[in-house]
């Protein structure tokens, strides 16, 4: 079932997800004979998400939103409730920040909707607390029946897709790292294909980034911890920052022929990244206390010594050496950091 | 005073070009206007549908141009005045109006495989039709009358995308462009300031972490924006991506600026006076420069009024400076914000 789960687009799973969540909503409408059973259609239908972590996220803040916006709302119906024409510009406000806050906050969009239903209501036929408490009670099982439907039918788990895009993640990191140094030894400046791969790798990451956050709602039912998830994403931040750092460095390089000196020492350091890449990737949940990442001392102080011994003879190469120092630096801190992962 | 600047950068930061806000006046007015006239000819239910209907018809327009914005708005309104009415003449028929939701709700997810574009439309063709089927209707005539009413909606909503505060979206672009300009200004002043000071690393770490954020939301409003565009003239996409990528690559260079100070502070590293002194200049001639950007949007060809060359001679005096610093891991700090400003002025001069 995993396996078929995979092989869906995201787009058919969810629209199943979302069929058969209506569905429940209303056969349960119909059996227990709810007396709004529309709204937990519409609750049901409008929380269907890419992750079950997801799913939970927006269904706590609908909840809670709900409660509060339909408290308010309440509220300020009992204040205005003999005016018409106050009541419709309540409404009119509550339009004008759902449509403000729709592409920024989804929090603050169920807050407004909310309080709009209950100055709609208000106008249409009057409004109460029982209306408030039908309201709750029908998004709470709303919302239960996607919490439910996204678990059981297809589910998409927040930790299995990290689990899928974390290795990818630093595959693509390490084949990036690579070209760079490649190009760096075959002296020439960024080529298409690098960038491209500049560009999947910030997709990859920004994907993460959000099945990490909605991992948050699935950790009580998982086994990832709190401080994994919390260590593991500036971690990752600050490795794709040196990664497309070294990207950006390469237009800049200044190639001279007494960078030849140092091509041995640069193979070996490509070679040594490589590996512990590789190593990471490997041991990515049980990394063995035997294992340890190779450092690129050695490596530095020979190139280091090189490029100084250079600079001695000809002092005039010495700013031509800038942009190359800080391209290694790049690799040295991307090392670095895999060491801290 | 101070409150109300800082509250209206703030909003202006969250709302580039008042794009949303505009939105929102709109939706609200068509929305008033349709159940005005609704309820002065119709019954409340024919009221309710033209407010809905407008409100639903103004939301996630494709289209760079008018007259793409305006193909996509007739093709948006038809579908959610006929999912409207269809549903509205199911809502006698239980196992009608439960299939019919059903299936939109099937169709509402299946099509986001077409991309972006209908995610805003499929959502809004299923609220229209869940609408329809809770409105309560007696005959065939009475939906069809509803039906005429969402078209009546539709058409208000029409009429006032198009004649008030028409979305050009290029020019919202822009404004977000500017707007980013003018937050890299800032946080380059920051660093300027805090370069020379004994600040705390981990509150330079947090400057990045929070400026990060701050543009982030610039950069996906403009890639937003960008996306919403349906064959678009070839050189003026060319251009736009390129200011896109140029907005990325700049923050990029900005990160390694700040994170460069980062590990001079953490370090420890206590930088010579000269140093000090040039990045000074340095970070505010470039702040300068990216407070006072002008863009030009003419006639669907974009340029800038000014050009940095003049501040490379500032970068070429920082990099003989560097010349006295040996190759070693203390200068690598330095080296590094040479040539974060480097790619700060050479994304600049791409411009």
């Amino acid at each position: 079932m995993a396996k078929f789960t995979q092989t869906l687009m995201p787009s058919t799973r969810m629209a199943i997800q979302a069929a058969l969540a209506v569905t429940i909503a209303i056969l349960l409408g119909h059996w227990l004979q709810f007396e709004r059973a529309y709204w937990a259609i519409l609750t049901a239908m409008v929380l269907i998400s890419q992750t079950w972590g997801e799913s939970i996220r927006k269904s706590i803040t609908r909840i809670c939103m709900t409660i509060i916006g339909g408290i308010t709302g309440t509220l300020i119906y009992f204040c205005i409730k003999d005016s018409d024409y106050l009541l419709f510009t309540c409404l009119l406000s509550c339009i004008f920040f759902i449509v403000f806050f729709l592409e920024i906050s989804y929090l603050w969009v169920v807050f407004f909707l909310t309080n709009m239903v209950v100055f709609m209501f208000a106008l249409l036929q009057g409004w109460n607390t029982h209306l408030l408490i039908a309201r709750i009670e029908e998004t709470f099982i709303g919302a239960i029946i996607t919490i439910v439907t996204s678990a059981l039918i297809l589910p998409s788990h927040a930790k299995t897709q990290l689990d899928k895009d974390l290795p990818q993640l630093l595959r693509l990191a390490a084949e990036l790292t690579d070209d760079c140094i490649n190009q760096l030894l075959h002296q020439q400046k960024t080529t298409v294909l690098v960038n491209k791969k500049r560009i999947r790798l910030l997709k990859a990451f920004a994907l993460l980034e959000n099945h990490a956050k909605t991992m948050n709602y699935e950790v009580f039912f998982s086994s990832y911890s709190q401080k994994q998830l919390k260590t593991m994403l500036p971690t990752l931040n600050v490795l794709i920052h040196y990664v497309i750092s070294l990207v950006e460095t390469l237009p800049f390089i200044q190639y001279t022929e007494s960078q030849a000196l140092i091509k041995q020492e640069l193979i070996k350091v490509k070679h040594l990244v490589k590996l512990n890449f590789t190593s990471v990737i490997e041991h990515l949940h049980d990394f063995p206390a035997h294992l340890k990442l190779n450092d690129l001392e050695e490596s530095k102080a020979a190139i280091f010594t090189k490029i100084n011994a250079t600079i001695q003879q000809d002092i005039t190469t010495k700013s031509s050496w800038f942009e190359f120092y800080s391209f290694f630096y790049f690799v040295r801190r991307i090392n670095e950091v895999l060491l801290e992962l | 005073m101070n409150f109300m600047r800082k509250f209206a950068n703030n909003f202006w930061e969250k709302d580039p070009g008042l794009l949303r806000s505009k939105r929102a006046f709109k939706t609200i007015l068509a929305c008033f206007i349709a159940v005005l006239l609704s309820f002065m000819f119709h019954d409340r239910v024919s009221a309710i549908a033209a407010g809905v209907v407008a409100g639903f018809s103004l939301q996630g327009i494709p289209g760079a141009t008018r007259r793409q914005q305006m193909r996509s708005m007739l093709v948006i309104g038809l579908a959610l005045v006929l999912s409207f009415t269809i549903a509205n003449i199911l809502h006698p028929y239980p196992l009608g109006i439960s299939l019919l939701l059903i299936i939109v709700s099937f169709l509402c997810f299946y099509l986001r495989r077409f991309g972006a574009i209908f995610n805003i439309f499929a959502i809004s063709v299923w609220a229209t039709c869940f609408v329809g089927t809770v409105m309560p209707t007696e005959t065939l005539s009475a939906a069809l009358q509803h039906g005429l009413a969402a078209l009546m909606g539709f058409t208000i909503a029409f009429i006032i995308n198009f004649t008030l505060f028409p979305e050009n979206r290029i020019s919202s672009f822009l404004a977000n462009l500017k707007t980013y300009f003018t937050h890299c200004s800032l946080h380059l002043q920051w660093l300027a300031v805090h370069i020379s000071k004994t600040t705390d690393a981990e509150i330079i770490k947090q400057k990045m972490l929070d400026n990060f954020q701050d543009r982030r939301h610039l950069i996906l409003f403009n890639q937003t924006i960008l996306e919403s565009f349906i064959r678009p003239q070839k050189k003026l996409l060319k251009k736009l991506n390129n200011y896109f990528i140029t907005m990325y690559t700049i923050g990029k260079a900005l990160s390694i600026l700040n994170d460069s100070c980062y590990q001079i502070a953490l370090s420890k590293i206590k930088l010579a006076e000269e140093v000090q002194q040039q990045l000074i200049i340095t970070f505010n001639y470039f702040a300068e420069f990216l407070q006072n950007i002008e863009i030009e949007n003419t006639s669907q060809t974009i340029s800038l009024k000014q050009k940095p060359e003049a501040y490379f001679s500032y970068l070429q005096q920082f990099k003989e400076t560097l010349l006295c610093y040996d190759l070693d891991d203390n200068s690598a700090q330095l080296l590094t914000i040479q040539l974060g400003l480097q790619q700060l002025w050479q994304n600049l001069h791409k411009l």
